[in-house]
């Protein structure tokens, strides 16, 4: 009985979010990136070239893959989408890939709270605007936070350290710049060192097998191909002036607090978390909690200094 | 328009989730009621703002929006031809293109296709090739116009 009525509560949180997402992706939106991974998912299935024209080239007679998109995970799920369900693949699939991305989130947040508690958590983060956002466009990040939202479960479940270097991998494969994160939550979470060495000579036994395709194919390496890109990047507003450059880093900050209150939420969650730790005592998972966030939250500010850093000298 | 930032709502995809979660795991450690429903009604009003916001933004893009794949994949039943051709092997100025809507004419010359509210694109079957002809004017940005 008690199994049903959970089972019940939780189709009334997932099946109007699913509606949701199936509704927000019904509009097939899309934008430059979106299209290129159009392109590099059905060419890698069709075994044409893997992408005919790269969007950031600076020379129009440039011939090499779009160089922000060799991560290669999303394009193929999206390929395979394309042939499977037609054009709107990729559109039916973005709303599935969230829809699991909150089933694997409410079983984290019922490690840490009550059922009923968890499951509005699940409803509420999965409301926020920048999921939702995601929800509207097949773009990387969904499969991207799905893979960590898993890697997250693994290490925290205590599972095998081979599926969780596996997931690492897949990560890397779909969102480079998730991989730091990543491997910092991995290290965090472990329990025993040797699962943490298990899981990342997995993940990069894996990663550099992609590594020597890219070497073959390409003659470059798969991270060199990844960040180049940033030699083209341009602050916001300053390119060149260290003084704008701030000012556009500031700028985006602003945005960044104004349009996504989940981030003062968070921080204002951090202050409160280090405090209670010194205040009554916090038990170990929550304090690792508190570190994930930390580690989640820090890392796009600091990439997004270093792109700025770049733009200036 | 300038809607919203997406790019930088976008990388807030990422933490955004763990900042309820650990904001309603702190809150449930505190020997306090009232902090937990203030926190719970803000969320929830954040989470109504966020739906409303998602359902207009998503309106108004799906108005605005320039289709580019599902153009070509539009025009693919039209082009009758075999090869792959996407916007990138054309260079199709997808954000040019206001409507997919498509229709095959018949001139002199030939077959051609051509679109309304975008007259200046036109795909024309020479020589048994499909190709974009140059329109009469593509705009300000020359990076994507058709060579």
């Amino acid at each position: 009985m008690k199994t049903s009525k959970r089972a019940t509560e939780i189709a009334l949180v997932f099946i109007p979010l699913g509606a949701l997402f199936f509704y927000l992706s019904s509009k097939h939106l899309v934008t430059a990136d979106v299209n290129l991974y159009y392109d590099i998912g059905r060419n890698l299935l069709s075994l044409k070239p893997y992408c005919s024209f790269d969007i950031y080239a600076t020379s129009p007679e440039a011939y090499f893959p779009a160089l922000p998109f060799t991560a290669p995970l999303w394009p193929l799920v999206a390929g395979i989408s394309i042939r499977l369900l037609g054009t709107y693949g990729p559109w039916m699939i973005n709303p599935l890939l969230l829809l699991a991305s909150a089933f694997v989130f409410y079983r984290i947040a019922h490690r840490f709270l009550a059922h009923e508690q968890a499951l509005m958590a699940t409803a509420l983060a999965f409301t926020s605007l920048p999921i939702l956002l995601i929800a509207m466009y097949p773009w990387t990040e969904t499969l991207g936070l799905l893979l960590l939202l898993l890697i997250v479960h693994q290490v925290l479940s205590g599972a095998r350290p081979l599926h969780t270097g596996l997931l690492l991998a897949l990560e890397g494969l779909t969102r480079p710049h998730y991989l730091l994160p990543a491997l910092i939550i991995t290290a965090i979470w472990s329990k025993r060192k040797r699962d943490l060495l298990t899981a990342l000579l997995t993940s990069a036994v894996l990663l550099l097998t992609y590594e020597g395709v890219c070497l073959v194919l390409w003659k470059l390496p798969y991270p060199s191909m990844y960040l180049l890109p940033l030699n083209n990047f341009s602050p916001p507003i300053g390119k060149t002036d260290l003084g704008e450059a701030v000012i556009g880093y500031l700028h985006t900050l602003k945005d960044l607090l104004l349009n996504t209150p989940t981030l003062p939420i968070g921080v204002l969650a951090l202050l409160l978390g280090f405090w209670l730790k010194q205040a009554q005592g916090l038990d170990g998972r929550v304090v690792k909690l508190l570190w994930t966030y930390l580690v989640l939250v820090v890392t796009y500010p600091v990439l997004f200094l270093i792109l700025i850093l770049k733009g200036v000298w | 328009m300038r809607l919203l930032p997406i790019d930088t709502i976008r990388f807030a995809s990422l933490h955004a989730p763990f900042a309820i979660l650990i904001a309603m795991v702190l809150v449930s450690k505190v020997r306090n009621r009232l902090l937990p429903n203030i926190l719970t009604i803000l969320l929830c009003l954040y989470s109504a703002y966020s739906l409303i916001a998602s359902i207009l933004i998503s309106q108004i893009l799906a108005t605005k929006q320039r289709p580019g794949y599902l153009f070509v994949e539009k025009i693919r039943p039209y082009l009758r031809s075999q090869e792959v051709i996407c916007s990138q092997d054309i260079q199709l100025p997808w954000y040019l293109v206001d409507n997919p809507v498509g229709k095959v004419s018949r001139d002199r010359q030939g077959e051609y296709l051509q679109w309304k509210g975008c007259k200046a694109l036109v795909i024309r079957r020479e020589k048994g090739q499909w190709v974009l002809l140059k329109p009469k004017e593509y705009g300000k940005d020359t990076k994507s116009s058709p060579k």
